[in-house]
């Protein structure tokens, strides 16, 4: 009869961040060299090297506890984004699943002769050297597909079948640094446990590694309400229940240990990896003897309601299917030369209506169109007619010869259907003709939202820009009082002194636009590492199913761009940039939003740009590709930090962040009185949250201004779930596909520094939002670095 | 198997680049500073060099490539200019042969090429020469069908000459709409050429002003974002299965069915597709 040993190990990017040992002053562990970079000199080990170290400890001890068989598995993702998760024998184990301890002991994959430090009588240490066999030897991938580790470990161990039969129940011990990267293993874990393997259910617990040694360890927890919402209540819920005969052998080593404790262990140091190894020597033991006790199954919670558990025993992803292909096939060979389609009537060309080589005008060149176009503000009507008119009224026949068929291809200046050049040269335009719209241009105007007061800036005069700029601020108010946002009277006008700059006004749909340039009340923006500017993130969990494994949700997208815009701020934020990441998701029906960053920031809500890099959970590295300048491509290596890493969740309501954010953001403001640029707030979301919830949340943001009167001002960036164009910096929503989207864009500012962006920068037009759809938000530091410019 | 014939003297390919000169192509590409009709010839001309380059042996430039280069654009009265944009010795020229481009570039030029140096971990800049063969031009409208009809003429004549040949390669650049019609009908004529090795390949590139997501080689329209993208997309051709596998094998995550397409195109992405779309030139005997 054989007890069945599962060891699962993380091997993703993050286990090669470095390993805190627990000790003072680094430890003497028994297999290894110095561990820990303190009075025993040398560098600090990775996690990776300082678990493998445990690991092969702890399998040398295995292979003398009796009849036990060990499953050796890893888990990580290539770069290429495929989850790797499989046994981990090598050598002349190499292939194999379970080996039994016999087999263990006989064919290490290599023997390393290590320094064993014991101390001596006069106060120091001796070293002697002993043979440390090695069995794992972890090679590091990308990110971390815990639900394609466990799907591989249930499957592992449903065609598990020993000769001598089962003794006692399975156990899995899961070593890991962080969150999935393929989604919520909660589903994955749950199969595992429910298997039944000779009557026995396996124990799953885990093992998760700190990152600090300042953090306290969870040992063994036994009640949740007394862990802290997030990960730690999560891994609770994927942790069997600590069997009696464990339980009592912890106690013997010195661990305090409650009824109904789990087997589980967050924030743990290496001393607590090795104390939690040394249980698996005792379970093996103890089965063997018949002193199991067998654990109780753990209390079921409700699940979220969804279809079934997952099933089936997917392990290593199946390479793509052939590509099915079927050519056309070629002619018959005769010596003839093949037939050839009648080539095609010559083809008609329709005139464009004003090509020309030289900066164009839509007057410029041809001569009848611009009478035709109705400029959008007749002043005197606001009803200009039945819109839709079928025949072009115009008083100059000219007009309706050259009234193009097709689209205005070819013509520079593209004619959309709401943004209508005004005649910039022909005034007289105006009062004798009756101007009908465009036929391609149905310009739904209703009497009711075009109000005089809104059509007043619109002056024939004035050049193209602000007029479109108004005729997309009006027809994005109508698209607004249709959409039925209900919420009228929430925000009423917010307008802060100082004309020129930092006006907030709030539309009476109640969601907040600004829509200047930055600073406030007149005064220049400036940031310096006295004073320094504030960046905060918000990020949205939310995916449609979390329990999926799918490497490319949305929440791992949004990480990504999370980590790019990051990595833009540490290498040009030149220390004058405060961040802080909040995320929000749902945790067992309730919002949870986490308002610290992690790893070696772990506990801080703000840090400063020079602190990211090294105060990332990890940094992860790829490759982008560049123009060489004559044609070719090289590839440049990047790397991106991660600050947090978070799952993927249920949908849950985005106003609690908000709230979160106001109030960092107001402490954030009361420390910096001399702060004059204005805080940026990126929400990063896949972008299909409720639309009432949503201006409720930004309802949070009202009145949130430094003390020289810069409001804070928020920006987005989606990544969609399902297909959906990009699109970069809109100055309207009509690009916009869904409800959810257009109403983030109204509630999205204006980009700061608009005016001088769009001077720059031909993607930016003026009156440009700061959303970003699938695409890159290549402006962010743009504010900042600015702002660090005008120091006088 | 269709396309598998290997190029050879025997059995030269073609390759027939069709380039939008519309006045649009004075603008800038995605998100760079650089014009389109800058980055367009900085391409193309990169390409020829390269090709050039590859079809050396001990003995010279081997002949096993044609090359044709039309550029399509209008003049201020709207009548369509269809003609090559070579320059120098070659001017004028729609047909030529690797080995007559490789003696006669149109002049040299300066230009700054940047390396990575992966032992300080920074771009460097260097100076180097580069032949150049095409100029940028941009001016007037978009005469889309009248390019493609021309193009027809030029690859039957060319198949007469060279049944047995691996397939011609059309690769059209543009960064807008036709401005003379529908150009789908003229597409499927061009692409129902053949040699005995296959139908005419015909891949569209479409250059991007705006900072969005690039398409590339996309297996289905409906992702795509937009009427032009889908136009587009239907005339392409599928890729052939060794250029699928071939850009399988470079990283590409490619659906069955991917056709020789790219949308919203920056730089890279056009240099990726013009490298992707004449792969079969990688291996010259």
């Amino acid at each position: 009869m054989s007890v069945g040993i599962v060891l699962l190990i993380d091997e993703s990017s993050a286990m090669d961040a470095a390993a805190v040992t627990g000790v003072a002053g680094g430890g003497i562990s028994s297999g290894g060299g110095s561990s820990g970079g303190g009075a025993l000199g040398g560098p600090p080990k990775s996690k990776a090297e300082s678990v493998a170290t445990a690991v092969n400890s702890v399998l040398a001890k295995l292979a003398q506890a009796g009849d036990c068989e060990v499953a050796l598995v890893g888990y990580r993702s290539s770069k290429e984004g495929e989850s790797q998760a499989g046994v981990r024998w090598s050598g002349g184990l190499a292939g194999r699943e379970f080996v039994s301890a016999a087999e263990i002991a006989a064919a290490p994959a290599a023997v390393e002769t290590r320094m064993r430090k014991v101390r001596n009588d006069v106060g120091g240490f001796d070293e002697s050297p002993v043979s440390f066999p090695v069995w794992y030897q972890p090679t590091l991938g990308d990110r971390a597909p815990q639900i394609a580790a466990f799907e591989a470990v249930r499957d592992l161990l449903s065609r598990w079948s020993p000769a001598n039969g089962i003794q006692g129940q399975p156990l899995v011990v899961h070593i890991s640094s962080g969150s999935a990267g393929d989604g919520n293993p909660l589903r994955a874990i749950k199969a595992v446990q429910d298997l039944s393997l000779s009557g026995q259910t396996p124990i799953v617990a885990h093992l998760h590694l700190g990152s600090s040694a300042n953090t306290p360890s969870v040992l063994f927890p036994a009640n949740r309400a007394y862990l802290a919402l997030g990960p730690q209540r999560e891994w609770f819920e994927r942790s069997s229940l600590l069997p009696g005969h464990l339980c009592e052998a912890l106690k013997a080593s010195g661990v305090t240990v409650n009824v109904n404790a789990r087997a589980m262990v967050y924030n743990a140091k290496m001393v607590d990896v090795t104390k939690a190894l040394s249980l698996l020597a005792a379970h093996v033991q103890k089965s063997l003897a018949g002193q199991a006790v067998v654990a109780a199954a753990p209390v079921a919670r409700p699940r979220p309601p969804e279809g079934g558990p997952k099933l089936g025993p997917a392990t290593i992803k199946a390479p793509p299917p052939p590509p099915m292909r079927t050519a056309k096939p070629a002619p018959a060979p005769v010596a003839k030369p093949p037939s050839a389609i009648a080539p095609p009537p010559a083809p008609r060309f329709i005139k464009p209506p004003a090509p020309a080589v030289h900066p164009p005008t839509p007057a410029a060149s041809s001569p009848p169109p611009p009478l035709s176009r109705p400029a959008p503000a007749a002043p005197a009507t606001p009803v200009p007619a039945a819109p839709v008119a079928a025949a072009p009224v115009a008083a100059a026949p000219v007009a309706a010869a050259s009234l193009p068929v097709e689209p205005l291809a070819g013509a520079p200046v593209a004619v959309e259907p709401i943004s209508v050049e005004p005649v910039a040269a022909e005034p007289v335009a105006v009062e004798p003709l009756e101007l009908a719209p465009l036929e391609l241009a149905p310009l739904e105007v209703t009497p009711a939202s075009l109000s005089p007061a809104e059509l007043a800036p619109l002056e024939l005069e004035s050049s193209g820009q602000s007029s479109r700029q108004s005729a997309g601020q009006s027809s994005g108010q109508s698209a607004d009082s249709t959409a039925g946002f209900s919420d009228g009277s929430a925000g009423g006008e917010l307008q802060l002194a100082g004309e020129a700059t930092g006006v907030m006004t709030a539309a009476p749909t109640g969601l907040l636009r600004v829509s200047a340039s930055a600073g406030g009340s007149g005064t220049k923006a400036v940031i310096s590492p006295a004073s320094p500017g504030c960046l905060v993130f918000v990020l949205d969990r939310s995916v449609a199913d979390p329990f999926a494994a799918d490497l490319g949700n949305a929440c791992g997208k949004l990480h990504s761009l999370l980590g790019d815009m990051v990595a833009e701020v540490a290498k040009q934020g030149k220390g004058s940039v405060d961040v802080a990441v909040v995320s929000y998701g749902d945790s067992a029906g309730d919002t949870e939003v986490r308002t610290t960053l992690e790893g070696g920031l772990s506990g801080r809500v703000f840090a400063r740009d020079s602190e990211l890099m090294s105060g990332a959970v990890r940094i992860d590295e790829f490759e982008e590709q560049m123009s060489d300048g004559v044609g070719g491509l090289i590839a440049v290596p990047r790397k991106r930090p991660v600050l947090v890493e978070v799952e993927p969740t249920m949908a849950t309501s985005a106003r609690p962040a908000f709230r979160a954010v106001a109030e960092i953001l107001r402490v954030w403001i009361q420390d910096h009185p001399s702060a004059t640029l204005n805080p940026v707030i990126v929400h990063l979301t896949r972008g299909a949250g409720d639309t009432a919830d949503f201006a409720a949340a930004i309802g949070e943001l009202a009145g949130i201004a430094t003390a020289s009167g810069a409001p804070a001002v928020l920006y987005h960036a989606v990544a969609t779930e399902s297909p959906h164009p990009s699109v970069v910096f809109p100055g309207s929503d009509e690009t916009l596909a869904t409800d959810s989207l257009r109403a983030l864009w109204a509630g999205t500012a204006e980009l700061l520094f608009n005016a001088e962006l769009s001077a720059e920068k031909p993607a930016i037009k003026p009156g440009a939002r700061g959303m970003v759809v699938n695409g890159k938000f290549f402006v962010l530091i743009d504010p900042f670095k600015r702002a660090m410019a005008t120091r006088g | 198997m269709p396309y598998n014939k290997e190029i050879s003297r025997q059995n030269k390919a073609l390759f027939l680049f069709l380039l939008d000169q519309s006045y649009s192509m004075e603008d800038p590409i995605g998100n760079s500073p650089n014009k389109k009709k800058d980055e367009l010839v900085t391409a193309i001309n990169g390409w020829l060099q390269n090709m050039t380059i590859r079809s050396t042996g001990g003995e010279g430039i081997r002949d096993y490539v044609d090359i044709g280069v039309l550029g399509y654009r209008t003049d201020q009265e709207e009548n369509p200019i269809i003609e090559s944009p070579l320059g120098g010795a070659l001017q004028g020229r729609e047909l030529v042969s690797i080995v007559e481009i490789g003696n006669n570039p149109s002049r040299l030029e300066q230009r700054i090429k940047q390396f990575y140096d992966e032992d300080m971990g920074e771009l460097v800049e260097t100076q180097v020469e580069v032949p150049v063969w095409v100029e940028p031009v941009a001016e007037g409208g978009t005469p889309m069908c009248h390019a493609l009809y021309r193009a027809y003429d030029l690859v039957d004549k060319w198949i007469q000459e060279h049944p047995q040949s691996f397939p011609p390669v059309v690769i059209h650049i543009s960064d807008g709409e036709s401005s003379d019609g529908d150009p789908q009908q003229y597409a499927d004529s061009l692409r129902s050429l053949a040699t005995h090795d296959g139908e005419v390949l015909l891949f569209n590139c479409h250059l991007s002003e705006t900072a969005g997501d690039p398409f590339l080689f996309p297996a289905s329209g409906e992702i795509l974002p937009n009427d032009l993208a889908r136009l587009l997309f239907k005339m392409s051709s599928p890729l052939p299965e060794k250029m699928f596998q071939s850009a399988v094998a470079e990283g590409f995550e490619l659906q069955a069915g991917a056709r020789g397409m790219a949308f919203n195109a920056d730089m890279v992405s056009l240099i990726r597709f013009l490298d992707m779309g004449t792969r079969q030139a990688r291996v010259l005997r």
